[in-house]
């Protein structure tokens, strides 16, 4: 069988839809509050990502995929909180379904990654659950990898901290990071040095 | 600021995954895939580069002016009135059997596992191959419900030795299908997280799908 080489817009889009949707709506997933939020906010990205396909990085996708992602989470929380106080005028409950409530999740670690700031809460999760680099987190941030590894680096002894105190379930300030688990991956990596890394 | 030591607290954040790329719920997927189809047929039809198809609307009110210019000539050549002098050529537009408008929609690339995907799976590219997770030539050794085990014959990315995927729960009309697969048979095989990718990109083995699956890794 021979295949030509060029490749159509769509069928290159085809393929990038193809490879990456899982990770985009898992992103999305890890963020929001209920499936269908997720989906709409993975929508818009690849809606995007359609309409911007021939900028997008042919090496590197998944990272611009995750960075469209963000400012779409952004637009949607906005939305999001102008729904809730007009629900809230009018007193409507929201009857959305949430995500699946899981029996393992790992509360003191959501409550510790609730208690920081955004900026840390989000270069953690890009580590951890998207398990980026920190070239490719620069370029979801839009920042240079050296201030993804300063930034990376304090957020990560914040987080150890969080968790080292015993009332860190209480500190959560963010409830949107006390997202339920519905799959515990097994822990694994190296042993972290701490300040002498 | 107190710095801890002891076991990166990135792991604990890392086994507490809300949720894993191969967990993402098909009919999640669907529904997103089915949006983003939706969005690319707009996009096509308000494309100002692209030539729509007629519709049958406008095949019935171009036979109609046809038939009414055509009646008309009758007419008038019946009558006489071309008798003395030659008419002039008329030239009556005629509807010309057109193709269809110059899409990049379903272009059969002559991929047998092929079918109709988010955007169309009638064509797929190798070159695209390196975005998958994993990559490989392999025997299926064995069948546990979703759990499929290959034998890697070639791992061109993310396999090596033997490698166990998860099938998807293929809708056909969203994703494309998947060769049926059975313990023995050999497969080109391409995998999103731990997930076999469909939409024309795992196929039954042949060597010349498999030499251009290597030319697109370079080897």
């Amino acid at each position: 069988m021979t295949q030509t080489r060029p490749t159509s817009r769509l069928a290159g889009f085809d393929a990038l839809f193809t490879a990456h949707q899982r990770h985009v709506l898992a992103y999305a997933m890890r963020r929001t509050r209920t499936p269908a939020d997720a989906e709409d906010v993975a929508g818009e990205t690849f809606a995007i990502a359609w309409r911007k396909f021939d900028v997008i990085p042919a090496g590197e996708p998944l990272p611009w995929l995750y960075a469209v992602a963000r400012r779409v989470l952004a637009n949607h929380r906005r939305g999001l909180g102008r729904r809730e106080r007009l629900a809230a005028l009018l007193r409507v409950d929201d009857v959305a379904t949430p995500m699946p409530v899981g029996e393992d999740r790992d509360r003191p670690a959501f409550a510790a990654l609730g208690s920081l700031s955004p900026a840390d809460q989000e270069i953690l999760r890009l580590v951890a659950w998207e398990e980026l680099g920190n070239q490719a987190i620069a370029a979801v941030l839009g920042i240079t990898p050296n201030a993804v590894a300063i930034r990376l680096h304090r957020a990560r002894a914040r987080f150890a901290e969080a968790l080292a105190r015993p009332s860190a379930e209480d500190d959560l300030k963010y409830p949107d990071a006390s997202r339920t688990s519905t799959d515990v991956k097994g822990t694994q990596g190296a042993e972290w040095k701490g300040a002498g890394e | 600021m107190t710095i801890p030591t002891g076991p990166d607290p990135i792991d604990r954040l890392r086994a507490a995954d809300p949720i894993h790329v191969d967990d993402v719920p098909d009919a999640s997927l669907a529904r997103v895939a089915a949006r983003i189809q939706e969005q690319i047929m707009t996009d096509k039809q308000h494309d100002p580069t692209v030539r729509q198809p007629r519709g049958p609307l406008v095949w019935v009110g171009s036979l109609a002016i046809f038939g009414v210019f055509a009646l008309a000539i009758g007419i008038a050549l019946a009558n006489g009135f071309g008798a003395q002098t030659p008419p002039p050529v008329a030239v009556v537009p005629t509807p010309t059997a057109e193709a269809p408008a110059p899409s990049d929609v379903p272009v059969d690339s002559g991929n047998p596992a092929a079918g109709g995907g988010v955007a169309s799976c009638l064509v797929y590219d190798p070159a695209n191959l390196p975005n998958f997770d994993a990559v490989l030539d392999g025997t299926v050794t064995a069948i546990d419900g979703d759990q499929i085990t290959f034998k890697v014959n070639e791992g061109w990315k993310g396999a090596d030795g033997t490698i166990t995927l998860t099938a998807p729960q293929v809708d056909v009309a969203i994703s494309g299908p998947l060769p049926a697969m059975k313990v023995g048979e050999r497969y080109l095989v391409t995998a999103s997280g731990s997930t076999i990718s469909a939409c024309g990109y795992t196929l039954d083995y042949d060597a010349d799908t498999a030499a251009t699956w290597a030319a697109a890794f370079g080897s």
